[in-house]
């Protein structure tokens, strides 16, 4: 700062800046007008793509909660009681409906308007054929799918999958006021079939439930006691603090190996190695643990760090031993943290696919699963399967199944809130 | 210093200035004027609003959400709280040093040469490398430096840091400077620096310093206002302030009493 | 006994335990503790001999059932377990006995107890080393069977990928061909498509959320980006094969190409979409961890909010954005369910977006469902492939965690 060293004595401005500046600052302007609407269009980008996806699966899948019944009146006569078979039977028992079906390619044509199968299991299992006897037995999925308005009737009719002949049986049906839209109970109800009308999430949900029940029994009192352990427990210097670290960095990258190596560790290890049967949701409960395994640790570690070393240090100093101060002070103040972190687990595995996969989980299961060593699906695996299907009417399943899935999150996480919520505010009295 | 003061017009005029952090009053009904080629103090107890004054002359205040300014302020005439005013260049002529140093984690030049780029003022590069070399000369700052102008400025000393913020600060040559306890963090050898050059500078710029320090503002400055709660209790001549208050609170915390 | 894990022998357990709780709780509860002087072992509480008895016979338990279980394996001999069920009655008695024994004034109960507690929870930490050795194992072991019919070289090198030839049909080479170049070319493409969507627009979301949003916008967009991150991926897959894909196609059409549903396209696209959320939380981490005070020096010097954040936030975050990136990549390129169901199976080289390619998850999943033979080169390519994609996202996430570890270091 020389005396030398001039200086433009230019104090009193009456505007605050150059002409210069004022320029550039119009491009600065927009510059910054510009950042921001890439900010904006990459928010609305995401919020259009969630839309766009929600939208388009219930469009799909909220007319799959319904279906359509047909009723029957079956008059038994001589020439019913003469058929070789319960399928022929029924078809000549629906051909006496319109009276106009004879030969064997029409009867084949009838029979796919209704659950052929579903019907005849109802009419094998009528104790008494000589009565009159009335089905109400699901439509079939082309009837149902074109009764919800899915195919379009305008199409030439190679161009559909129902023919002309069926849409006029159908519309006869529905004039004598034997056609009947309720909820599909099916669909919660039944396992899973080779016919979607009669396909339904039973088995799905019962595998989903206890997998994630065996998965959560053993993820979460394994993952919150490691988790105790490292915060509280673990050495922290020397050799042993070497080894400590080692076991946190470990953890972090066991959260991040992706979920199908998860799937191939279960394959070689507990059905190649240990020999257990594939499909069972005890496999599947076992892998989902060791996937939840490190998320529960990570998740409760950081809610355990939350809690003020203080606390800890003024229990050992009245005297309680090391055991009691972390778990009659650190512990309980940390287990909100922890529960959601839980919960958010459980939510995970819930939706997890790819490695059940891996332990044979995409089996065909016909049967509800009555103890963890059944073979069953999983939701996430059912919704796979049905999707894989090209017939609309199992792409309407498949998102009704996504629905059921999305509310059952929904309700899960929402409960992780409340929960959260509810214990900060019982800490803060 | 009175001479000083008949002779130039006030660098900011404030009537009626009140700040609001949503529902906190932290500011009330400040009037104040502000003499350019001085140094002003703002001294007062912690939460006095004395921060929250020094921010309304380059509107930082706005950088916080929910905080509302009302009332005029005048700079050279013009108010810069007016709608035509574009905050941004506002800055360009007050300039601002904070508590806690904050060099940015590049090189030692390119911190000097932030806001040059920004605003465009130096085209060619050789004027650049000038217009860097004058701002760590004015902050005294050159001799240490000017053989590791390409080292990460955080790798400097914390009184070095400060004189590099004040330089960055230099650089798009302000008509003022606030100072937001700028020693607060600094050694007693850094700050003994730092307050020759205030000293210096004020032969060019308006400077308005926040301190916590009475000893620093006593030593330092030609004016000081004293704020407590938020409101300007007393604003006079820096010696008559310590030597004489006409206020009983003013008295009381430049003894010692609270604060 | 049909049952191969007969669990009700841990109910058995557990009920011997409780037992074994009340037997010496009760005991303890009437032991009369002399007053000694000065800090002393007596005075454990009726309750940790309790626990101390528990603990002990649920481990002798827990050990008689693990060891009958080996012994038999899952699958039941014809024996039956009437042994087993014996020794799991009678021996657990023997730690009864010794905690009984054990009830006195000066044995150290709560010490003992809290020793054993230590150990159980230092055990329980070990699981997870022990599951990373699971997964090292048994990956290695297949996979190096799979390199005793094929060489690692023609693996990592060959760009034929055909493992779905017959294998039943008589003799000659029993397998297809196994170079997995066209895989690993599939993976890279679709994590390139995902990052280019997920990248920009999760760390723009991240800004603009964080800087630039009113409360409103922020109190609306925020959990719509969190839901986005709790959607089970085979839904993220069953909407790039039913909606994304027809319409990239039906777009393709209109263009006058003939493009078919799957495509790496979508497949990335959606990928992208699910991955956003990641970005964002983890740029959002690292953006608000640059100090206040930078922000404001640079605003104080007259630069625009868009100036301070793209010439000094980023700045300073960088190493941790790229960390976030480096999180997102892995991510994606372990993602199975959207590729299982949008990408394709057959393994093209192509880099045309529009054609579908296959990636290291889709080829696993083709490999180890449906019937299969197990040891054959089929199925042990895929614990090859899944090698490769541990190694590949091990290295993605160590790289990660020192970039952001070394990036934390710096602002503390």
């Amino acid at each position: 700062m020389s005396a030398t060293e001039t200086y433009s004595d230019t104090p009193i401005k009456a505007a605050i800046t150059t002409a210069a500046m004022e320029a550039r600052m119009r491009k600065r302007r927009a510059a910054e007008r510009r950042f921001r609407v890439y900010g904006q269009a990459a928010v609305a980008f995401s919020i259009a793509a969630l839309a766009w996806l929600l939208i388009s699966i219930v469009s799909t899948g909220a007319s799959a909660f319904t279906q359509h019944w047909v009723t029957l009146d079956l008059t038994v006569t001589a020439q019913t009681n003469a058929s070789p078979n319960d399928r022929r039977r029924l078809a000549d028992a629906l051909a006496d409906v319109f009276g106009e079906v004879s030969d064997e390619a029409s009867r084949r044509e009838l029979l796919q308007v209704i659950s052929a199968s579903v019907a005849t299991a109802d009419l094998r299992a009528a104790q008494n054929l000589s009565e009159p006897l009335q089905l109400i037995v699901p439509a079939s999925d082309l009837t149902d799918q074109y009764l919800k308005g899915h195919i379009d009737p305008n199409l030439p009719e190679d161009q559909r999958k129902i023919t002309n002949r069926q849409i006029e049986w159908i519309a006869a049906l529905d004039a004598e006021g034997r056609v009947h839209r309720r909820f599909n109970r099916g669909l919660f109800a039944n396992p899973d079939s080779r016919d979607p009308e009669r396909a339904g999430l039973a088995s799905a949900i019962f595998g989903s439930i206890m997998i994630v029940l065996i998965a959560s029994a053993l993820a979460l009192p394994v993952g919150i006691g490691a988790a105790i352990y490292l915060d509280s427990f673990a050495p922290q210097t020397g050799w042993g603090g070497r080894l400590t670290r080692m076991l946190e960095v470990n953890i972090n990258n066991l959260a991040a190996v992706p979920s199908i190596v998860f799937g191939l560790l279960g394959l070689a290890v507990f059905i190649n190695f240990f020999g257990l049967p594939r499909s069972i949701p005890l496999v599947g409960g076992l892998v989902l643990a060791l996937r939840m395994f490190p998320t529960i640790v990570i998740a409760s570690r950081a809610s355990l760090l939350a809690v003020p070393v203080s606390l800890t240090d003024s229990a050992l100093s009245l005297g309680a031993s090391r055991m009691q101060a972390v778990f009659n002070h650190r512990v309980p103040l940390a287990a909100p943290g922890m529960m959601t972190g839980s919960i958010i687990g459980m939510a995970q595995a819930l939706g997890e696919t790819a490695p059940l996969l891996m332990i044979g989980m995409v089996a065909f299961v016909t049967t509800v699963p009555s103890s963890p060593m059944d073979p069953a699906t999983a939701l996430p695996v059912q919704i796979f399967l049905w999707s894989g299907s090209a017939e609309a009417a199992w792409a309407e399943r498949a998102s009704a199944a996504i629905i059921s899935l999305l509310v059952v999150l929904m309700f899960i996480n929402g409960i992780a809130i409340i929960l959260r919520e509810r214990l900060q505010r019982r800490r803060k009295l | 210093m009175k001479t000083i003061e008949t002779k130039l017009a006030p660098k900011f005029t404030c009537r009626g200035v009140s700040v609001h952090y949503g529902e906190f009053r932290a500011l009330h009904d400040i009037d104040i004027d502000i003499a350019d080629r001085s140094v002003t103090a703002l001294i007062g107890p912690s939460g006095c609003g004395k921060s929250t004054l020094l921010r309304v002359f380059n509107r930082m205040n706005e950088t916080i959400p929910d905080a509302r300014t009302r009332g005029t302020v005048l700079m050279d005439g013009t108010d810069i709280y007016a709608p035509s005013i574009d905050p941004v260049l506002l800055r360009t002529r007050v300039g601002m040093v904070f508590q806690k140093p904050a060099p940015f984690p590049r090189s030692v030049y390119d911190n000097v040469a932030y806001g040059p780029r920004l605003h465009g003022l130096a085209q060619a590069r050789g004027e650049l490398k000038r217009l860097v070399e004058k701002s760590l000369r004015r902050a005294g700052l050159w001799e240490e430096v000017k053989d590791r102008l390409s080292l990460p400025a955080p790798s400097l000393s914390i009184g070095q840091q400060q004189r590099l913020v004040l330089a960055r600060a230099l650089a798009i040559d302000p008509d003022v400077i606030l100072m937001d306890e700028p020693a607060s963090s600094l050694d007693p050898i850094a700050t003994a620096r730092l307050e020759a050059l205030i000293e210096e500078l004020k032969k060019r710029y308006c400077i308005i310093i926040v301190t916590h320090s009475m000893a620093q503002a006593a030593r330092i400055s030609d004016k000081t206002a004293f704020l407590h709660k938020g409101a300007l209790i007393e604003y006079d001549q820096t010696d008559r302030i310590f030597t004489n208050p006409s206020d009983t609170r003013t008295q009381d915390y430049i003894t010692g009493r609270f604060g | 006994m049909s049952d191969p894990v007969p669990f009700y022998m841990l109910v058995i357990v557990g009920a011997l335990m409780v037992g074994a709780y009340r037997i010496v709780y009760g005991r303890a509860a009437r032991l009369v503790v002399p007053n000694l002087p000065g800090p002393s072992a007596a005075r454990a509480q009726p309750r940790h001999h309790a626990r101390l008895a528990a603990a002990l016979t649920g481990l002798v338990g827990v050990g008689i059932y693990l060891t009958g279980l080996s012994l038999r394996g899952p699958i039941p001999s014809a024996g039956g377990d009437g042994l087993w069920l014996m020794a799991l009655i009678v021996i657990p008695a023997l730690p009864i006995a010794l905690s009984i024994a054990n009830v006195r004034p000066d044995f150290a109960a709560r010490t003992h107890v809290e020793r054993m507690a230590e150990t159980g929870l230092m055990l329980l930490a070990l699981v997870a080393l022990l599951t990373t050795f699971g997964i090292v194992a048994s990956l290695v072991f297949e996979a190096t069977l799979f390199f005793r019919d094929v060489s690692i070289i023609e693996f990592l090198f060959g760009t034929q990928w055909s493992p779905q030839t017959p294998i039943r049909a008589g003799g000659t080479g029993q397998s297809g061909a196994f170079g997995a170049v066209p895989v690993f070319a599939g993976t890279f493409f679709i994590t390139l498509i995902a990052m280019a969507v997920a990248g920009p627009v999760g760390l723009m979301v991240a800004i603009y959320l964080s800087e630039y949003a009113s409360p409103r916008t922020r109190a609306i967009a925020k959990p719509a980006i969190e839901v986005l991150a709790g959607i089970p991926t085979v839904v993220y897959g069953f909407f790039a094969l039913i909606t994304v894909g027809p319409a990239i196609r039906d777009a393709a059409a209109w263009l006058g190409a003939d493009v078919a549903t799957q495509s790496s396209l979508a497949a990335g696209l959606v990928m992208g979409v699910m991955i956003i959320p990641l970005v964002s939380s983890l740029s959002d981490d690292v953006i608000s961890a640059v100090p206040q005070s930078l922000r404001d020096g640079s605003t104080a010097l007259g630069a625009t909010k868009s100036e301070t954040l793209t010439r000094v936030v980023f700045r300073s975050a960088l190493p941790g954005i790229i960390g976030a990136f480096l999180l997102a990549i892995s991510r994606a390129i372990g993602e199975t369910m959207i590729v299982v169901m949008a990408a394709g199976r057959a393994a093209n080289l192509s880099a045309n977006p529009f054609d579908a390619v296959t990636t290291v998850t889709v080829q696993i999943v083709a490999l180890l469902t449906g019937d299969q033979v197990f040891d054959s080169p089929r199925t042990l390519a895929a614990f090859a492939l899944g090698l490769v994609l541990f190694v590949i996202t091990l290295l993605l996430n160590i790289g990660a965690l020192a970039v952001v570890n070394r990036y934390r270091i710096r602002f503390e």
